[in-house]
């Protein structure tokens, strides 16, 4: 058997679940496309696409977490909860950092990126770093559970 | 003798459950022998996932048990 990637049925899972997240994307994508084809502009150019992909690609990541096809059988050694805490609050640290950068940069006084495009997308970021923390923590309840 | 092959309603694989059971060992040893994970062989246990038959001759291998012995269906082993 494979020990480097996913297993079968985690190949499996990853796959419907990828597929599912496409079509989400497309769909919200084409519903963007429509709203602004009626006059109804929710969040300016660049900054409505980012959020689609932003939100889109953390619900793909969050359902790949929960359906525990994300890491193959190789890498899912436990790693201490601490560690877990600590990369998750680097992860904050970097976001608010290159936010804090890409608001604070010359080119983004321009009309390129839109005023509420970063707090819109750190809000996501910390929506999705809560989702993900709480799944980590249903599977650790989960895995005591279901051993023997 | 009617046979049945496992249609897409799967039932818990309480054979497998007892193979394992008595070679001693637990879902995840079974599973790091095999090369997947434990909510693998968990899923397979509860008749959650239908596996390949590669997968089924590992497990096979591993629990010393032949595929009718785990695997096969029919109206004594249901």
């Amino acid at each position: 058997m494979n020990n480097k990637g996913l297993d079968e049925m985690q190949a499996q899972r990853k796959n419907k679940i990828g597929n599912q997240t496409f079509l989400m994307l497309l769909y919200a994508l084409m519903i963007d496309a429509g709203l602004y084809g009626f006059g109804f502009r929710w969040v300016s150019y660049p900054a409505n696409v980012m959020i689609i992909l932003s939100v889109l690609s953390g619900i793909y990541v969050v359902r790949l977490i929960s359906a525990n096809a994300y890491v193959g059988p190789s890498s899912q050694r436990e790693k201490p909860l601490p560690k877990v805490f600590f990369s998750m609050g680097l992860a904050v640290v970097v976001s608010v950092a290159i936010l804090l950068l890409v608001k604070n940069a010359s080119f983004s006084t321009s009309s390129q990126i839109d005023e509420m495009a970063a707090p819109i997308l750190f809000i996501t970021a910390g929506v999705a770093l809560v989702i993900a923390v709480a799944t980590i923590v249903i599977n650790r309840i989960q895995n005591k559970k279901d051993e023997d | 003798m009617s046979t049945k092959i496992r249609g897409d309603t799967l039932s818990k694989n309480l054979r497998l459950k007892s193979a394992r059971a008595a070679k001693d060992m637990s879902q995840k040893g079974v599973a790091d022998a095999v090369g997947v994970t434990r909510q693998t062989i968990n899923a397979i246990e509860n008749g959650d996932y239908n596996p390949t038959i590669n997968l089924c001759i590992a497990i096979c291998k591993v629990l010393d048990r032949t595929l009718n012995d785990i695997f096969w269906e029919d109206d004594q082993n249901e």
